[in-house]
């Protein structure tokens, strides 16, 4: 657009010398002036727009709200809804000589977090105002997952009537029958609303600074810290962007994150160089 | 003209003072590119990752090969390790996923999510004469479409398929924690009575040990060089406690490192595998000398009345922690790698055995009062803490990652080899052997 302005100004430099104006003295002083100005305001303009479009864009909130059936350690066999045909050699999880092994040296979850499940939703917004995304911005629908908050484990659910893909590959398109819930459900993590399609990997991290994160008492506010995660997993940019009002439960919230380095390879199919994180810290009473 | 050519040039001039119309943009601000995510950090959130781990599937089998066990060695196994690495709760099962039927696939992924499974490793085996190919598939649970996260293949000889299954787990944790697992690496220790004790090597969860010394002496504190190929070791073989270094993975002769008068013990190695610290009494009391292995020069660090021993590198290599008592009783000193520098870090009872964390960040140590219990500290000698509780516990030796320490411990009557997460949970039993299992060294992670 300034360069755009340049060509169009140098045609109407040159005719303002032409016949019209013949013999009256060209007002050099005001005419670079006003130039200059234009210039220098289209190029703001311009620049202000470029970095605005370039921060903006891609700006998704994901709401992580630690799913039910993530609390226990799964030790028995799942109730299974009769299947219409059998596939041969079933993989059926049927608790063999291992799940001693696990349970006894795995300790589950503590399985106070249900309590805190439905509380999520609306703080998980940084006070900033989120744009409205663009009607434009394609979104795969398969994405928008239902809302997973309830204690049940999920129906044997009629709402995953997603045919993927690769159900159609092998000739006869079998029915896979019911399934036997919503995966979702069993996820660490629960994404309300996002296109970032790798939960997993913002599970990952997640897990990766609760390991160092040990809670201390309550400060008032929560402080927010932002990082980008490289390619490898190593951070840059690591800072806190909404202080807690205390340096020292800021300096706690970085050392977590510290600690915590590296985490673990962006997905191979996340195409960027960097995922930028916005942590928010709930220091909590518990403890300390 | 007169007035144009200025003109044009001062334009050009104003427009490049305006950054963002540069040719060349400047590098855009850290976090402008890239996607943008609010999480929140709770600190009691689920802090394991649930992963189904069926039975392998075994796609070939050369004639003679016994797949029948296989498959299900390599789940136990990958299992056990991940389980062990404090991070992942397993779902097992028996049976295994059908070779190429996506059907069975999703089916069995789908069970495995509504039994609360996050991530599910599908392991391919094949048998080939006398070598085995593993490959490993893993799984997000919680995408509705089960989408594969990585997939990665190895080979060794079919003899050695608990270490493709470590391998596996090693690749499971780096695709989950951005670290490698310390599953793929061997444990070093003393195994014998009183008055022939030997040292041999195992796996890291004590599994399949197999004999590094056989001379019907005493042979103490093995210690791993930092390429994992040799280990360094005080022996009686000669009557005095001389040091040695041995190589277990290679025919490759013992050599003789320090055998001066007096005691030569305590060996070390430094990170960069070029120097060994060492207890040398040869100059009257025990001191801590440095062994320049590529040229053989003994340089001594510590010039003190008490006694200064045990040394252990910090792992930049530009200080060493030992224990001195020239304070009256055993304490844990940090100096520089030159022998300048001394300051203590622990102070108040009696330390000894210190050993620094391969993160940097803290010293492990064992402390005596009464029964003896490994410690941790900050290398600052700030926030010391107890891991161990109940019988003797003693020997700390560092994972390659620093989450985890082998140690010795008679809790359970005779001496054997525990291992402990750095915060104190999770104490395991590695050996149950009816010998006692003494002075563990954690091998860095093999080649």
């Amino acid at each position: 657009m300034g360069a755009a302005g340049l060509l169009l100004l140098t045609p109407r430099l040159r005719h303002q010398r032409g016949p019209a104006l013949r013999g009256a003295p060209l007002p050099v002083t005001a005419t670079v002036l006003s130039v200059l100005t234009h210039a220098v305001l289209g190029a703001g303009i311009f620049f202000a727009a470029t970095q605005w479009s370039m921060r903006q864009p891609k700006t998704y909130v994901v709401n992580l709200v630690p799913a039910v059936a993530a609390v226990g350690t799964p030790q028995e066999r799942p109730a299974l809804p009769p299947r219409a045909e059998e596939v041969p050699p079933r993989p059926a999880p049927r608790p063999s000589e291992l799940p001693e092994r696990s349970r006894s040296s795995g300790p589950s979850a503590p399985p106070e977090m249900p309590a805190r499940a439905p509380s999520l939703p609306e703080r998980a917004l940084p006070d900033r105002a989120l744009p409205t995304r663009a009607p434009g911005t394609p979104r795969a629908s398969e994405k928008e997952l239902p809302q997973v908050a309830s204690a049940a484990p999920p129906p044997p659910a009629p709402s995953v009537p997603t045919p993927s893909p690769r159900a159609a590959d092998p000739p006869p398109p079998a029915p896979l029958g019911q399934r036997t819930g919503s995966p979702q459900g069993a996820g660490a993590v629960t994404v309300t609303t996002s296109d970032f399609a790798f939960a997993w990997y913002i599970g990952a991290v997640q897990r990766k600074i609760n390991e160092r994160w040990d809670m201390w008492a309550q400060p008032g506010r929560q402080p927010v810290a932002v990082f980008a995660i490289g390619r490898d997993g190593r951070i840059t940019g690591l800072a806190i962007e909404k202080t807690s009002g205390n340096p020292y439960y800021d300096q706690k919230a970085l050392r977590a994150i510290n600690d915590a380095v590296p985490f673990p390879p962006l997905p191979a199919e996340y195409r960027d160089p960097v995922l930028t994180i916005h942590l928010e810290f709930n220091f909590s009473q518990d403890r300390g | 003209m007169s007035v144009r050519r200025p003109l044009v040039l001062m334009l050009i001039v104003s427009l490049l003072t305006v950054p963002g119309l540069w040719p060349v943009a400047p590098p855009p601000p850290a976090g402008a590119q890239g996607t943008e995510v609010w999480i929140k950090a709770t600190g009691s959130g689920a802090r394991k990752l649930n992963i189904a781990i069926p039975e392998f599937t075994v796609t070939t089998v050369s004639p003679g090969a016994d797949a029948g066990t296989a498959g299900k060695l390599l789940a136990s196994v990958a299992g056990a390790d991940l389980t062990f690495s404090g991070r992942f709760s397993v779902v097992a099962a028996t049976g295994a996923i059908p070779v190429n039927n996506p059907d069975a696939l999703r089916q069995s992924w789908a069970e495995f999510a509504a039994a609360g499974a996050h991530a599910g490793v599908h392991g391919l085996v094949a048998l080939r004469g006398d070598r085995a190919e593993v490959e490993m598939r893993l799984y997000d649970l919680t995408d509705p479409d089960h989408r594969m996260i990585a997939s990665k293949k190895f080979e060794l000889p079919a003899a050695q398929l608990r270490r493709l299954a470590h391998k596996v787990a090693d690749e499971v944790a780096l695709q989950f924690t951005g670290e490698l697992g310390v599953a793929d690496t061997k444990i070093a220790y003393v195994s014998g009575p009183v008055g022939a004790k030997e040292i041999v090597m195992a796996d890291y969860d004590g599994a399949g040990s197999v004999p590094v010394t056989r001379n019907g002496s005493i042979n103490l504190s093995p210690v791993w060089s930092p390429d994992a190929r040799s280990l360094a070791f005080t022996s009686f073989r000669q009557g005095y406690p001389d040091l040695y270094r041995v190589f277990p993975f290679e025919r490759r002769p013992e050599q003789t490192l320090a055998a001066f008068v007096g005691i030569n013990s305590s060996p070390s190695f430094s990170p960069d595998g070029k120097s060994l610290a060492m207890t040398l009494s040869v100059t009257g009391n025990p001191e801590i000398h440095v062994l320049n292995l590529a040229t053989g020069v003994m340089r001594r660090l510590t010039r003190h009345a008490g006694i200064d021993t045990e040394p252990t590198w910090s792992p930049t290599g530009r200080q060493l922690a030992f224990v001195s008592d020239r304070g009256g009783a055993p304490h844990v000193y940090v100096m520089d790698a030159e022998g300048a520098n001394v300051r203590q870090i622990t102070s108040g009872g009696f330390h000894t055995q210190p050993r620094w964390s391969p993160r940097g960040d803290l010293i492990a140590y064992t402390q005596r009062a009464g029964t003896h219990d490994i410690w941790i500290v900050d290398v600052d000698g700030s926030n010391p803490r107890r891991l161990t509780s109940g019988g003797d516990n003693q020997g700390a030796s560092w994972a390659p990652n620093g989450r985890h320490l082998a140690f010795q411990s008679s809790r359970l009557g005779r001496w054997q080899l525990f291992a402990v997460l750095f915060d104190g949970s999770a104490p395991t039993p590695l050996t149950r052997g009816q010998a006692e299992s003494t002075s563990p060294s954690w091998s860095p992670r093999l080649p």
